[in-house]
């Protein structure tokens, strides 16, 4: 005999799962018959146990590539707790996560908040915190994501689990690097750290988790329907076996028992009856309330409800075979073979997961290539995948779907999860369920046809013979004389004749109240209401004829009448174009009668409960959606046939867990709402998907870094931002749906697309922009203020005569700004630039410094004032950009206090003790400048030498009484030494280094602040024959060799001292640390000169470059290149025009000379016909660059002189270019090649070139008659000139 | 060897490859499947006494969303 087995499946995740693993167990030797459940993830399969064991049945669903257990029926409960779990699983879970996750949320908006001071008490935890939190969101909340990866990696594929596992995992391992990178650098892990982003993980693992949780709440309950079909069945059967009766199980009853059923009793299988005689109520799968008769020889069907009678019956279908069995086949089929609409969650695993992982790797490998940097790179890799991350996908379904859901219960409209709500919106087709849907499913009484006496007195006498009757029919007749306030009689022997009617005394009198087998039966004759009893029946009513002993008297036909509400609810739908059905198992004529005064023209009457289903799968065939409405047991596998079942809130359980919209109010109107609803559900739906993917598609170039050029970037932290705002619009877009009115349009909900994509990407530039603003490693860093104090920004020497008292006003400042492109540190300055302001005052000055530790909002404006002449500043500097910084926290920072210690100053501390300001505080101190130098002056205030290394220095000047020696150019240098967390050359943002300050292990030299501050347009500019002072200093604790690569300091007063006598003419001095000194020296030859620290690595390396620009005449008696070739007194080039030697040593062609010959202009320029003759020694430069050089410009075409004239190919005059003797086309390109010999003539004639070439050669012959040595002349025809000697070289 | 391409529609997951796939094992004619679940075709390659008429069917009745269209 064979076993039967129900098997839990795992894994299964569409209806084609179910098939494999269908094929898979029938494939298996033993299994007789297989039935895989998709929906309600299960497998029941028939197996002979002598060949197959449950084990093995197992095995083979493994093997399949799913999951299996053992489950018996018990297991319904086992399987409801498990879907339970799940959900409070997820629900769990999202909270957990939720919770871990806030704190990391509040670290990203404080971190936008970098002046609150709560981030300065709060940043340096951030990172171990986070790291702490995040850890088990990513891998225990997270492990889920991780299995699916697998799972579809397993498959060769991605999913959204692969996106989220990737992204998340690149978000937060990227950071665990950072982190430890911090640690193995700092040695700690508390501090400021950069490029962490655990937040973005957590919070995107939080957010899906919370989708899933959503998700499964919604699926949970689906597969109830299942389970209370099977409840409707008898637990156990009576059988007749050899003679005696037993109670077994159901499952035990065999085809051929006798079954026996008392009154009340459930039918547990399908038979025939062979005795008794009973009324069976088979609403369970007609639909129709009335009881059916059974006697000898009907059908009577498992699951239906006896009545009064008892009767007994032959089991014929048992088992799988019942007709409720096929129901819940049809239940289960109808429900597994619904695939979920996938289609887009597909298109994403699909495509858009490789497709995003592929961009970020191109992203990565793009600028790798380009050099942009490791860090650099990897940044825009985890940005791209961070923001190509469609969380808000995750909730742009759920959301809605609970929203639409909420609403819809507002209006009685009871949805069970997306689906059906998706379906809705797609309807062509909506077929409704005849009895109990389109009509009230109650008989109520229509007609009262008296044949004798009033119609009062015939529903008098019916209705008091129904009193004591059960039957339906009777209630109704009953209610009726009671809405009529009808009073009725006592009734006397009262008998129910079953399936005939009833008959009792009244008043003495019989009357007889049934059909006309009842009449029949007491020999009345009915043709008196023949007539009338087939008009009404033609109605679709059932007539019930009233009738004394002898004659008919009355006729009262009951129907089941039409909602009010129905036909409005069908021309809506009409209206809405969707076609229109009714269904029913009732008769043709009652079915036509009723869908007349709908208005429904497609009526299919007479159909079999199991073959409802069918019709609507030929609806379904012609490729529309069916709807199918209705209320019956018997509807429920229509209703899961349907592309949307929709079940009417009175009609059964099983109807109402079957469909999968609920009506609550028996309303048909709803129906159309229903729709309406979901319309605008499903609009939600897609615009959410929108903004979910607009969000990553146009962030993702973003993140890249694609658009730099243009400062748009974007930060991964600010992409996470993103992400949450685009999860925060979705959730506020569904919430819209909220307003939906089935009458009313909600504009809200309608323009929101609207204003979404507007804001949004405003908010999305915003961001970009802040991002870029805020970036530390990007390239172009113009938004920071310069730290540099520009070498010519110092205050001009004094000029005045009387002593007096010089204010100075001093403001300390914290600046962020570059010290190399790209990479950041914040100084603490005098006054907003390093060095700080250039003092300058007289010997017997009396100087009062006023220091003041810059508040939040302060600003000073001038540097310095002098009472004497108070207008004008005693630093000529600018004025200062206002610069704020945050006041409140600067201890946390390290510098409480600032101070100022003038070595100008004798006295304590130079001035600090008197100084010592804390934030926002101003202190004054007065000082005689008693002794003319040049000093050094710093911050003083624990710990000095970090105040120092971060900026804050800078010199003051005494100048003697007697002044100094004018000079022309003053300048003012001070080097430093810079100590960053990072290696010289890391890009970003760089903390001091404390451990390398005292470790006297600088990254960077500085001139000036900054790497390249002196030079470029920061370069020290004179002109030849100026005289320059340098007032170098060091600020720093690195003594400096300093030199001026180029020049010869004719003075140098060392250590400042610019009242002892100078030494004279030195190359390098030495400035030591916290002093001075001041060079000075005249530059005679334009070109660049260098300014280096001679220890040169700290120039050439580390940044202590800077560059003195001189312009003017060339001085090549004092400095000039040596000709190789001695027989040559034009160096190593030439040019001559009309024969005539051009002066180069000025740097420019001059033309200005008179023309020897008075027949020819007086200015040899080019002109038609003259020619430019080049002659070159050394290989090299181009043509083009050589005439650069001296003011002409030439093209192809044109030849521009200095002079402004222009001599273009026109016509028949061209440019002609002989190289050589050999032409060529023009090309300025060309470069020149030792020896050569170049003529550029325009428009000349024949004889002119000739000529022009003849000229050419005399150079050439020049050297190669004299000295034979340097080979035959280019050119043929020379003609020496003996004049010039040959010297050998 | 000939090869035959058919499309079928109603392919949308690694499940239905899979099961096409298994179908297609017991055809000793078939040597090689392949299904391609973006188009949604499944590429053939089978000796000439193969029965597409018979693989079809059975396919078919797999699923009421499987219709075998041939392509070549």
């Amino acid at each position: 005999m064979a076993s039967q087995a129900t098997l839990s499946i795992t894994g299964m995740h569409c209806a084609s799962c179910s098939a494999l693993i269908t094929r898979k167990l029938k494939k298996t030797a033993g299994v007789e018959e297989a039935n895989v459940n998709y929906g309600a993830n299960k497998a029941r399969v028939r197996f002979d146990p002598a060949q197959v064991n449950e084990q093995g049945l197992i095995a083979a669903v493994k093997a399949a590539g799913y999951g299996a257990v053992v489950s018996d029926e018990k297991d319904r409960e086992a399987e409801k707790k498990r879907r339970l779990d799940e959900i409070r699983s997820y629900q769990r879970k999202f909270w957990i996560g939720l919770i871990l996750s806030l704190p990391m949320l509040a670290f990203m908006v404080l971190s936008f908040l970098p002046q609150s001071q709560i981030h300065e008490v709060v940043m340096p935890y951030m990172g171990i915190v986070s790291l702490i939190l995040a850890t088990p969101v990513q891998f225990w909340l997270g492990y889920g994501f991780y299995r699916g990866m697998w799972s579809s990696l397993k498959m060769g594929t991605f999913n959204m689990d692969s996106l989220i596992a990737i992204g998340t995992s690149t978000a937060y391992f990227y950071s665990l690097w950072n982190f430890i990178n911090h640690f193995l650098t700092e040695g700690t892990v508390i501090g400021e750290m950069h490029d962490l982003y655990f937040e973005v993980a957590a919070l995107l693992i939080t957010f899906v988790l919370l989708g899933k949780w959503l998700e499964a709440q919604a699926k949970g309950k689906t597969s109830e329907a299942i389970q209370k079909l099977m409840g409707l069945q008898a637990k156990t059967a009576r059988v007749l076996r050899n003679g005696q009766t037993m109670d077994i199980p159901i499952e035990d009853v065999q085809a051929g028992d006798i079954v026996i059923v008392r009154p009340g009793e459930k039918i547990p299988v399908d038979g025939t009856v062979i005795k008794g005689l009973s009324s069976v109520d088979e609403s369970m799968l007609t639909g129709e309330s009335i009881p059916v008769e059974k006697k000898e020889g009907d059908r009577v069907f498992g699951a239906t409800m006896n009545g009064h009678g008892s009767i007994e019956f032959r089991a014929e279908k048992v088992g799988s075979e019942t007709a409720l069995a096929q129901i819940i086949r049809f239940v289960e089929e109808a429900q597994g073979s619904k695939a979920p609409i996938q289609a887009f969650a597909d298109w994403i695993s699909s495509w858009f997961v490789p497709a995003v992982i592929g961009i970020a790797i191109l992203t990565f490998a793009i600028w790798m290539f380009i050099g942009a940097g490791l860090t650099f790179s990897l940044l825009a890799f985890v940005s791209v995948i961070v923001i190509a991350c469609p969380c808000a996908m995750g909730l742009a379904t759920p959301t809605s779907i609970m929203v639409a859901t909420g609403k819809g219960a507002e209006h009685g409209i009871l949805i069970r999860g997306g689906e059906p709500l998706e379906a809705a919106n797609k309807i062509g087709v909506m077929v409704f369920d005849k009895t109990g849907t389109l009509s009230k499913g109650k008989p109520e009484v229509t007609n009262i046809v008296a044949l004798e006496g009033s119609q009062d007195n015939i529903l008098k006498i019916a209705a008091s013979l129904e009193q004591g009757s059960e039957h339906p029919l009777a209630e109704s007749i009953v209610k009726h004389a009671k809405d009529k306030k009808v009073s009725l009689c006592t009734v006397e022997f009262f008998c129910a004749i079953p399936g005939h009617g009833v008959e009792g005394v009244i008043e003495g009198k019989k009357y007889f109240l049934g059909n006309r087998k009842l009449m029949q039966k007491i020999g009345v004759s009915e043709l008196a209401a023949e007539e009338q009893m087939q008009t009404l029946e033609n109605e679709g009513k059932t007539a019930m004829l009233l009738a004394d002993e002898k004659h008919i008297i009355g006729i009262v036909a009951v129907a089941d009448t039409l909602k009010e509400t129905s036909k409005e609810a069908v021309d809506q739908l009409k209206r809405m174009g969707i076609e229109v059905y009714m269904i029913t198992g009732d008769n043709k004529r009652t079915a036509h009668a009723l869908a007349r005064q709908t208005g429904i023209t497609n009526v299919l009457a007479e159909v079999l409960p199991e073959d409802k289903a069918n019709e609507v799968k030929k609806l379904q065939s012609t490729g529309k959606k069916v709807a199918m409405v209705g209320d019956g047991i018997n509807d429920s596998p229509a209703l899961a046939q349907a592309d949307l079942g929709i079940a009417m809130g009175s009609g059964t359980d099983i109807a109402m867990e079957t469909g999968g919209i609920v009506l609550v109010k028996n309303d048909l109107r709803d129906v159309v709402t229903a729709i309406k609803l979901s319309k605008a559900t499903v609009g939600k739906i897609k615009q959410n998907m929108f903004f979910a993917l607009f969000f990553n598609v146009i962030g993702i170039p973003i993140a890249a870094r694609a658009f730099m050029h243009w400062g748009i970037i974007l930060r991964p932290e600010l992409a996470g931002l993103a992400m949450a705002f685009s999860s925060v619009s979705v959730v506020t877009n569904s919430l819209l749906l909220k307003g939906f009115h089935p009458l009313k349009k909600n504009w809200l909900s309608d323009l929101a697309p609207v204003f979404m994509a507007i804001g949004f990407t405003a908010l999305f530039l915003g961001f970009a922009k802040l991002s870029s603003a805020a970036i530390e490693d990007m390239p172009t860093g113009q938004t920071l203020p310069d730290i540099s104090r520009h070498a010519s920004n110092l205050s001009s020497p004094l000029t005045r005569n009387a002593d007096g008292t010089v204010v100075i006003k001093l403001e300390t400042r914290e600046v962020v700004s570059e010290i190399a492109p790209g990479t950041t540190y914040q100084y603490w300055t005098y006054n907003g630039t390093v060095p700080g302001p250039f003092l300058r005052v007289q010997e017997g000055d009396t100087v009062e410094v006023q220091l003041t530790h810059a508040a939040e909002g302060e600003e000073v404006s001038q540097d310095m004032s002098f009472d004497l002449v108070p207008t004008a500043l005693a630093d000529g500097g600018e004025t200062e950009d206002a610069h704020t910084d945050g006041g409140g926290a600067h201890a946390a920072e390290g510098h409480a206090t600032h101070s100022i210690d003038l070595h100008a100053v004798t006295g304590p501390g130079g001035g600090s003790v008197l100084t010592q300001v804390k934030d926002g505080e101003t202190k004054i101190f007065r000082f005689k400048a008693n002794r003319s130098g040049v000093y050094v002056y710093h911050c003083a205030s624990p710990h000095v030498p970090t105040h120092i290394a971060n900026g804050m220095y800078g010199l003051i000047v005494v100048e003697p009484k007697e002044g100094l020696e004018p000079v022309d150019k003053e300048f003012y240098v001070m080097q430093g030494e810079l100590y960053t967390s990072g290696a010289l050359g890391k890009k970003g943002h760089q903390k001091f280094s404390k451990e390398k300050l005292l470790a006297e292990n600088p990254e960077y030299f500085i001139f000036n602040g900054r790497t390249g501050a002196l030079a470029g347009s920061g370069a020290l500019r004179a002109n030849v024959g100026e005289r320059i002072r340098l007032y170098v200093g060091v600020g720093g604790s690195v003594p400096s060799n300093f030199h001026v690569i180029g020049a010869v300091f004719d003075k140098v007063y060392p250590e400042g001292a610019i009242t002892s006598p100078p030494l004279r003419n030195v190359q390098t001095t030495i400035v030591p640390a916290g002093g001075s000194a001041v060079v000075e020296f005249t530059v005679d030859v334009p070109g660049k000169y260098l300014l280096v620290d001679h220890s040169l690595t700290r120039s050439i390396d580390r940044g202590a470059l800077g560059e003195l620009i001189v312009e003017g005449p060339r001085n090549p008696e004092l400095f000039s290149a040596v000709n190789p070739d001695p027989n040559h007194t034009h160096a190593d080039l030439a040019m001559w025009v009309e024969g005539r030697k051009i002066d180069l040593s000025a740097g420019k062609y001059m033309l200005d000379e008179e023309s020897a010959d008075s027949e020819k202009e007086t200015n040899p320029h080019l002109h038609d016909g003259n020619g430019l003759v080049i002659h070159r020694h050394k290989a090299g430069q181009s043509i083009g660059e050589f005439l650069k050089a001296i003011d002409i410009n030439a093209t192809n075409q044109c030849v521009t002189l200095d002079d402004g004239t222009s001599l273009c190919n026109e016509g028949s005059k061209r440019w002609q270019m002989f190289i050589n003797g050999t032409e060529q086309p023009l090309d300025p390109a060309y470069v020149f090649r030792d020896l050569d010999q170049i003529l550029l003539t325009y428009g000349a004639t024949g004889e002119q070139v000739a000529e022009h070439l003849q000229s050419l050669s005399d150079d050439a012959c020049l050297y190669s008659q004299t000295c034979p040595e340097r080979g035959t002349p280019p050119v043929e025809n020379c003609v020496a000139d003996p004049t010039v000697p040959c010297v050998a070289p | 060897m000939p090869t035959t391409k058919v499309s079928i529609p109603g392919i949308h997951c690694e499940g239905c490859a899979k099961l096409i796939q298994d179908v297609s094992t017991e055809y000793q004619q078939i040597t090689k499947v392949d299904v391609d679940l973006s188009t949604k075709t499944v590429t053939l390659d089978h000796w000439p006494d193969f029965n597409l008429a018979k693989w079809s069917e059975e396919i078919e009745s797999l699923d009421e969303k499987y219709k075998v269209h041939p392509l070549s």
